[in-house]
């Protein structure tokens, strides 16, 4: 069942954390939450996200690497990975094509500021 | 003493801390707005405005101590000053009591702590700062996997920010984008006046309310004249005490607020065009917080559209 699913919010702003874990428990989602990057991949280890919203820029590492190590990784890479990011126009690497032509080893991005109702649709939609 | 769960704590360096208290009646630029000006940053910030005085307290990154020690009214000797922040504090009582009892129990004076949607920050001198953070470590529960306290910016997103930077597009905004304007209605703000050594008990008693199950929404503290600590804590109804009056509350967060100049300034401005008076405003981390009068939240909330994008 979708609604139990667990999802891992990485940003290194703790407000938006809170905001956003805040709205995927209102729609009965698990949270788990996690602040730069090297924290991330060990959440993720450790718990098995069905879903991780990852911010880009992070101390420690980065959103991308964090991105490119799940999929990557045999163990990982079915997690579904939904970039945040303020620069949308730079996203690089090319396994996922977005309908506007941008393209990033993740299932999905969303340039900030992100309307935390489109983050739950996103969300939703894969892990559905 | 059971250790609070909590995920984080940061640690902002290099700072110094201005501050301005006033008599209503003055006839002063606001020094937020004359920092605006300037294009200073407040890393955080705090106003309380009641009855006749006006306390504002805010800390700017150590680069700018001589541009703001030559605006009027701030001391030429900005201190050297640093900012520890815990979160999340889910609105529980204990967060916040705690760490004021900390501070109270160990003498350790603070020029402000305000609170965000999930942070708590206290700005301490910066020859506290390893003993805040070892009572800190004592007092709250970090996980093993936990980010560091002080984080540095990689040198590859130094690099890439010089291309691409993340803040650019929205500096030149025709209206600051957020992630939405909050509103909360009909809560009690209680006000303490007290010593450094009296907020320990302030703090005992802040803990205890987490008994009743009630959230927080808002706490502010700052030293004001002869010493004396202004405490203020928005809370739930019926939380226990006598709420010095009731009030809304309206916050806001949106990205890269901690690293803009001018968002405070904005958010002050657009309520003063609306008329609607503000008791305390606060602003750390990416959040801005205002308290108004009870009944004004929605007047304000309508103001802070004609500076605000709300999705």
């Amino acid at each position: 069942m979708s609604e139990q699913k667990l999802i891992l919010v990485v940003d290194d702003d703790p407000d938006l954390v809170e905001a956003v874990s805040m709205k995927l428990e209102a729609k009965k989602f698990r949270v788990a939450k996690a602040y730069d990057g090297v924290e991330a991949m060990d959440r993720i280890k450790e718990e098995k996200p069905a879903l991780v919203i990852l911010d880009v820029m992070m101390p420690r590492k980065n959103g991308w690497d964090v991105c490119e190590e799940i999929k990557n990784s045999d163990a990982l890479k079915d997690i579904a990975v939904v970039l945040l990011t303020a620069v949308a126009d730079s996203v690089k690497t090319t396994s996922y094509t977005h309908h506007d032509g941008k393209t990033t080893l993740a299932d999905d991005y969303i340039p900030k500021p992100i309307d935390l109702d489109e983050l739950m649709e996103i969300v939703t939609d894969h892990c559905n | 003493m059971k250790q609070i769960s909590i995920n984080g704590i940061r640690l902002g360096r290099k700072m110094v801390h201005a501050g301005r208290y006033s008599i209503s009646g003055e006839n002063t630029v606001p020094l937020y707005q004359i920092l605006s000006e300037h294009r200073i940053n407040m890393v955080c910030a705090g106003l309380h405005s009641i009855n006749t005085a006006q306390v504002f307290s805010c800390c700017l990154e150590e680069k700018h101590r001589k541009q703001a020690a030559r605006i009027p009214g701030c001391s030429p000797d900005l201190p050297d000053v640093c900012m520890v922040s815990i979160y999340p504090h889910h609105g529980n009582h204990q967060v916040p009591g705690t760490l004021l009892r900390m501070l109270g129990h160990a003498g350790i004076r603070f020029v402000q702590l305000v609170s965000s949607h999930a942070m708590i920050c206290v700005v301490i001198e910066t020859r506290d700062q390893d003993r805040v953070i070892s009572l800190l470590e004592s007092a709250f529960a970090l996980p093993p996997s936990h980010t560091p306290y002080y984080q540095e910016i990689e040198e590859d997103i130094s690099r890439f920010l010089q291309k691409y930077p993340e803040t650019r597009a929205f500096y030149v905004e025709e209206k600051i984008k957020t992630y939405g304007i909050g509103r909360m209605p009909g809560l009690e703000l209680h006000q303490t006046r007290c010593t450094l050594k009296e907020l320990a008990d302030a703090g005992e008693k802040m803990a205890g309310m987490a008994r009743l199950d009630k959230k927080f929404y808002f706490v502010s503290a700052m030293p004001g004249p002869k010493d004396l600590y202004d405490l203020f804590l928005l809370t739930d109804p019926d939380t226990g005490g006598t709420p010095a009056m009731t009030a809304d509350f309206i916050s806001f967060h949106g990205p890269h607020f901690g690293d803009r100049y001018k968002i405070l300034g904005t958010a002050m401005d657009c309520l003063a065009a609306g008329r609607v008076p503000v008791i305390l405003a606060g602003c750390t981390g990416a959040s801005i917080s205002l308290v108004v009068p009870a009944g004004r939240g929605q007047d304000a909330q309508n103001a802070l559209v004609s500076g605000f994008e709300s999705p």
